[in-house]
């Protein structure tokens, strides 16, 4: 690793504590740093450090903003770890957890449990459907490019967008029957939200986040070779099919947990890995650890963002990523056409 | 009429109030002088119900013959509370906390004993009918603590509340109405009556709520109805150990006395909720009295429409508290009747024309967002109805006609005389 | 020692490759040449292992290629593609060390091995551009220091010099025979009939799916086999500068 990428690993970890603490400490119930630490001393291990927080601060702490921000963390690291792997794999830049269908079968999952009414598993129940959605759209597309053992990149591609167009009609029909209650429910959840953050949802997310910061940058070095082309990637020694079987089923996993609880959030896993490459060019060995840093300090400030900016209301998180993620995106386009020739 | 009712209502009430309330061991021999008090201050104006002239009372025995029924109902044999009365629970017990083992709630509990809180009601005067009552409705001081039932969700225990968050605006009138505004420390959008609950600090709107935002006012109390949400704040408020009661919102005109009822005992008036509960009720059913041979004679089809600008048009159906309201008046839902319309659809021509009401009710925002009756008119199939070619629309306040609370009944009235109006002429 | 026994490719109807059994020693430089569609391309495809074959076997050493795990067969032969498109901005460096990836050795190794063979290719001026930028002569180059650094016994060439102008064509083959005389087996695919002839040590002649000639330029290469193939007139004459080898020309019609 080139100490440039080390650099930034740094650099990126501090941003990300920096936001972990800021997103603690600021909200309606504002609490100073200092007090962030005491309460989760307390918390934690018991130890008190002086009581110089009220107990409605260590409520609002421990209730409400911790679980929130360690989801924004969670879901912003599984969207911008998959987003990079996707990227990698399938050699496309525009590539993120949406184009093999996880997002929109999600959707589909979530409106149809809210439309439908499907209550089994009672506050679980979206979040469920979102995820077994999600699940199937990605096996969907998978099954349709696979032939003869190969999956051809474009032809997974291409089914992709089939996919997101059948859910698309799906969710359609959907909402055309719902009534005004239940198009409530389902627009509130497609624009995003970590606001139902509560410490069950967070004990769901992390298993697939944590699989997926252990398993995809091993691949590293592959996901470089990867950029040679297939057949080149297989002359290098790398076993093509099982490895872009494994990044796209543990990106799906993580990419659909993080929709699941948190509804659809575009742009970090397409925004946050060529903001990384732009620093520090597109080596995956930098770029996969950099992009989960990144995305899960950008999704935790924008979810900042979101409950500071117009308080007591909350602005969308999936709104305040497409405000941030859509100028960025253009600009981050034009430079690169600029420097390198573009994407020919 | 309603002089006599409330009486005999309040009568029973001092009756068994003293063996209720000395139960957990509270002396109060304070409570004739409040009787008495009582009786002589009705205000006719409180909430803007047109209470009919005493000249036009109806059948007393019937009524309170009811409300005795009900006095007994809610208070069973020797005052004794039995469960099947309101999901009310009276324990000299302490009752842990609902939600997991967190720490202790947020507030100090202030618990204010019957011993001190009834009687400051006894030292208001006689002058001015309507000022007293405001002071004697004001000053009513809370029973606490009290354990009440929550919407799904197990029982509550409620000990302080002296700082209120209000979640919808119907619960808002309520405790406005029963003496309570003082102690609310913030509300939703949708309480902005009376005035005093304009400028209360504001916690955003009810469906779209943020558990921080409504934390930092230091509730010891929030309560609102099943409208309330993201469900997930109300257990994030749980979670951080405040006291959350939800009331159902109702679907029917009968719910809005069994809310106030609610709303009151979950605040430690319970007498007084129970009061008021009955008044309203008892007015329900005079108002919708009143009207019966208008509405049995001429039997109007009436359609509401919920708008909010182009994008969002709806007709309503069964199910829906417009359609509680509708019916309430006599008049026949059309939407739900004629096009067996199910709670809100997006208003297609077809369904108007299916329908085909008489007359159509529209909320006063709503129709200012489409532009006013002009505006309304312009909308595919309205001036295909009857009550598009006579231009019939009736628009009211949004909170007034379907909060189901305290205005109801006036709001009721309001409707059935602007239904029947052009027939009595 | 890398050999073809009796190798069938069929797809659909057509046979592209036909029964072809050819063996290739180390030391040597093979070029394959013949017209389009004669199944050259697929028989590399079959040799790299990229494909495998309706019938027959291709062996290293005599192992089965498809009994060999991919790392290790990435660690016997490396294959010059015709072009690479990458999508991200690598550099050069980079790409050159991606043939790296086969052996587990150190990163210090790596780098003389990377560092070496940029040497031999003398493109150390272009070490830290990026890829992207380069023009197909400079990819090209690019492509075979990374196949150097691969540091394999068998080296398949597949169309290196086919957009390449003839000072690169030149370089590539002078590169590529040097890998020959340094011992390894390479095998190239090449259009022009006169580079394999300078530079091949033998050349073996396909046309539809089969091998037609086998053997030195000098024995293999004559008028009327290539008119036969190429369908249209080419008469051969001796190169004028260099003794023993042919040089093909279109004749006049």
């Amino acid at each position: 690793m080139t100490a440039r990428g080390r650099t930034l690993l740094s650099a990126l970890t501090v941003l990300l504590i920096a936001a972990f603490v800021l997103g603690l400490g600021r909200g309606a119930v504002p609490i100073s740093p200092l007090d962030v630490l005491a309460i989760l001393t307390k918390r934690l291990s018991g130890r008190n450090f002086g009581v110089g927080f009220t107990e409605q601060q260590d409520a609002v702490l421990w209730t409400i903003r911790l679980p929130r921000v360690l989801l924004a963390l969670g879901v912003g690291a599984a969207l911008g770890l998959s987003g990079a792997a996707l990227q990698g794999v399938f050699r496309n830049p525009l590539a993120d957890p949406g184009l093999i269908g996880v997002s929109s079968g999600a959707a589909v999952g979530a409106v149809g449990s809210i439309v439908l009414g499907f209550h089994a598993l009672g506050l679980w129940s979206v979040p469920t459907a979102a995820f077994l959605g999600a699940l199937t759209a990605a096996a969907v597309v998978f099954r349709a490019a696979h032939r003869d053992g190969r999956v051809e990149v474009v032809t997974l591609v291409l089914c992709g967008v089939g996919v997101n167009a059948l859910c698309g009609a799906a969710i359609g029909l959907l909402t055309s029957i719902a009534d005004d209650d239940k198009l409530r429910n389902v627009s509130f959840w497609q624009l995003g939200s970590v606001g139902g953050a509560t410490w069950e949802l967070v004990r769901a997310l992390l298993p697939f986040v944590v699989l997926a910061l252990l398993a995809l940058p091993r691949l590293a070095d592959e996901l470089d070779l990867f950029v040679l082309g297939e057949r080149e990637a297989r002359h290098l020694g790398v076993r093509v099919e099982r490895t872009r079987l494994f990044v796209i089923v543990i990106a799906s996993l993580a990419a659909g947990a993080a929709v699941a609880v948190a509804g659809i959030l575009g742009f970090v896993g397409l925004i946050v890995p060529h903001l990384i490459r732009l620093i520090n060019g597109p080596g995956h060995r930098v770029l996969l650890p950099a992009s989960a840093l990144g995305g899960a300090a950008v999704l935790t400030l924008a979810d900042l963002a979101a409950r500071t900016v117009t308080v007591p209301r909350e602005v969308p998180l999936g709104v305040m990523t497409a405000l941030l993620g859509a100028p960025v995106f253009l600009v981050l386009l034009r430079r690169t056409r600029q420097t390198s020739g573009g994407f020919a | 009429m309603t002089m006599a009712m409330t009486v005999t209502v309040l009568g029973c009430g001092g009756i068994w109030g003293p063996i209720v309330l000395t139960i957990p061991g509270d002396p109060d021999e304070s409570f004739e002088p409040t009787i008495a008090h009582h009786q002589t201050s009705l205000t006719p104006n409180l909430w803007g119900v047109q209470l009919p002239r005493l000249g036009r009372v109806a059948d007393p025995p019937e009524v309170s013959t009811s409300s005795m029924s009900n006095g007994s109902r809610l208070r069973g044999v020797l005052g004794v509370p039995t469960i099947a009365s309101m999901d009310l629970l009276r324990s000299p017990l302490t009752h842990r906390l609902t939600g997991r083992g967190v720490l202790v709630t947020l507030a100090v509990a202030l618990v204010v004993t019957a011993a001190t809180g009834v009687t400051a009601s006894a030292q208001t005067t006689t002058t001015g009918q309507g000022a007293s009552a405001e002071r004697a409705v004001a000053r009513a001081t809370p029973k606490l603590p009290i354990r009440v039932k929550s919407v799904g969700n197990e029982v509550v225990e409620v000990t302080d509340v002296s700082r209120i968050v209000v979640l919808n605006g119907d619960v808002n009138e309520i405790l406005y109405a029963l003496g309570m505004g003082d102690r609310i420390v913030a509300n939703d959008i949708t309480g902005y009556f009376p005035d005093d609950a304009k400028k209360k600090p504001k916690i955003g709107y009810q469906r779209t709520l943020s558990a921080e935002a409504i934390l930092s006012f230091r509730p010891t109390l929030v309560i609102g109805n099943t409208d309330a949400g993201p469900p997930a704040v109300l257990t994030q408020l749980r979670g951080a150990g405040v006291a959350v009661v939800i009331v159902e919102a109702g679907d029917d005109v009968a719910d809005a006395p069994k809310k106030i009822r609610r709303v009151g005992a979950a605040v430690g008036l319970m007498n007084e909720g129970d009061a008021l509960g009955d008044k309203i009720e008892t007015q329900l059913r005079a108002v919708q009295k009143k009207w019966s041979d208008a509405a049995n004679r001429y039997e109007p089809r009436a359609a509401f429409l919920y708008l909010r600008g182009p994008r969002t048009q709806l007709l309503g159906g069964s199910g829906t508290r417009a359609n509680a309201m509708l019916l309430g008046a006599g008049a026949t839902d059309a939407g739900a009747f004629y096009a067996n319309v199910k709670g809100y659809v997006p208003i297609t021509s077809e369904a108007l024309v299916q329908a085909n009401p008489d007359v159509i009710v529209v909320l006063d925002d709503g129709l200012e967002s489409v532009g006013g009756i002009d505006g309304l008119m312009k909308i595919p199939g309205i001036a295909l109805t009857k009550a598009g070619q006579n231009k019939r629309i009736l628009s009211f306040d949004d909170l007034k006609l379907l909060e189901l609370g305290p205005r109801t009944p006036d709001a009721l009235d309001e409707l059935s005389r602007a239904l029947y109006a052009p027939f009595k002429k | 020692m890398l050999a073809a026994s009796n190798v069938t490719v069929r797809i659909g109807q057509r046979d592209l490759v036909d029964g072809v059994s050819v063996t290739f020693r180390p030391g040597q430089l093979t070029a394959v040449v013949g017209p389009n569609g004669a199944g050259k391309s697929t028989l590399l495809a079959v040799l790299a292992g990229d494909l495998t074959p309706t019938a027959g076997t291709v062996t290293i050493a005599h192992r089965a290629i498809c009994e060999i795990a991919p790392k290790r067969l990435a660690q016997l032969r490396s294959v010059v593609p015709q072009h690479t498109a990458p999508m991200f901005s690598f550099s050069v460096r980079q790409i050159i060390t991606m043939g790296r990836h086969p052996w587990s050795t150190g990163a210090d190794d790596d780098v003389a091995f990377v560092d070496a063979a940029i040497n031999h290719c003398g493109i150390a001026a272009l070490a830290d551009r990026s890829f992207p930028t380069l023009s197909g002569g400079e990819q090209a180059l690019v492509n075979l220091a990374r196949v150097m650094a691969q540091n394999t016994d068998i080296v398949l060439l597949d169309e290196p010099t086919a957009a390449l102008d003839v000072g690169h064509q030149e370089l590539v083959l002078t590169l590529a025979s040097r890998l020959a005389r340094a011992g390894r087996t390479v095998i190239v695919v090449v259009h022009d009939v006169n580079l394999a002839c300078r530079f091949a040590d033998r050349i073996v002649v396909m046309a539809n799916g089969r091998v037609e000639r086998d053997g030195t330029p000098v024995d293999v290469i004559d008028g009327e086999l290539l008119s036969r193939l190429y369908r249209t007139p080419i008469c051969v004459v001796d190169h004028p500068f260099s003794p023993g080898v042919p040089l093909v020309l279109p004749a006049p019609i």
